[in-house]
């Protein structure tokens, strides 16, 4: 079923256009990274002031109250950039372990940090939320790449 | 000159590690990762202390603390980034040195790494004047061209994925 989507979507004169342009796939890609570098950062900082928090939690807080505008941004483009490129390689994306792997870790990176300022409010939940952001703000990455070797 | 960094390429990829990476299956993609995490912190980093540079956030606190916090991580990231970049050049250094791409990204990291020394040592002379206020347009235009040339290094470093 998924594969006679994929067969649909690549068909569509949408997804000729894009596939026809080869500067297409390069510069959302560039777009996407800027965008990862943008959540990644931020992820980071997040994540290592959860793990290591000079002073409060209620820093914490206070950063990711700051950052939150530009990382949501920066996921709104990646969601759009994504799509672009699944509609010009549907199959490349939706038939790859890796890339149904990476959505998932989409949707949890988004969940954990949707919930912030809820983890921030025991210490040892905190801590735990630091490493798991972290980590899963690396496997995304990570995922993302292995998409175009798998 | 050219003939030499020819034959430099050559005795590069003959290496033994070289020829390794070359020849796994999985230490080319392994690097690149490596080298794709590195840089989006490099760039994240980057373009939050230019976009601050450009005057936005001020009410976010001082530049000073923000380039503190964020310049260590830039290094960090520099540093590994230029590593597995070295590593996947020495895999295919005659094709990748012929590049037009990779010829590119190396003019625009020394333009990008010009502009960064210029600012240090003029943009931040008066840097109490305007550590919590609007920079000034050098300040500024210090930010606009760091954020671009950076783009340009992304944006040159995918193009030699598709080129070679």
């Amino acid at each position: 079923m998924i594969e006679s989507l994929c067969n649909w979507l690549a068909a569509t004169p949408v997804s000729l256009a894009f596939q026809r342009w080869a500067w297409f796939v390069p510069t959302v890609q560039v777009v996407h990274i800027l965008c990862v570098g943008v959540v990644f950062t931020a992820t980071l900082r997040v994540g290592v002031a959860l793990i290591a928090p000079r002073g409060s939690f209620r820093g914490v807080t206070e950063l990711w109250r700051r950052l939150q505008p530009a990382v949501w941004t920066a996921l709104s483009v990646l969601l759009l950039t994504g799509i672009l490129l699944t509609i010009t390689e549907p199959a490349r994306e939706l038939l790859n372990w890796v890339f149904r792997t990476k959505m998932i870790l989409v949707i949890l990176l988004a969940g954990l940090l949707g919930a912030l300022p809820r983890l921030t409010a025991q210490p040892p939940v905190a801590r735990a939320s630091g490493v798991l952001l972290l980590t899963v703000g690396l496997a995304l990455i990570t995922a993302g790449r292995w998409i175009a070797y798998v | 000159m050219f003939e030499r960094l020819h034959a430099l390429c050559q005795g590069l990829e003959q290496l033994p590690f070289a020829r390794e990476i070359r020849e796994s299956d999985w230490m080319f993609p392994t690097l690149e990762t490596v080298h794709v995490i590195a840089l989006t912190i490099v760039v994240g980093t980057i373009l939050s202390v230019d976009i601050r540079l450009l005057g936005r956030g001020l009410r976010n606190g001082a530049f000073t603390a923000l380039a503190r916090e964020l310049l260590p991580w830039t290094w960090v990231g520099f540093v590994i980034a230029s590593i597995a970049g070295l590593l996947m050049f020495s895999s295919k250094a005659v094709t990748y040195a012929a590049n037009g791409p990779f010829q590119v990204k190396l003019l625009l990291l020394l333009l990008a790494g010009l502009n960064m020394v210029v600012f240090h040592r003029l943009g931040m002379r008066n840097i109490g004047e305007w550590d919590t206020r609007p920079p000034p347009l050098s300040a500024r235009l210090a930010g606009a061209a760091s954020i671009l040339l950076w783009i340009g290094v992304v944006a040159a470093g995918r193009w030699i994925g598709f080129t070679t």
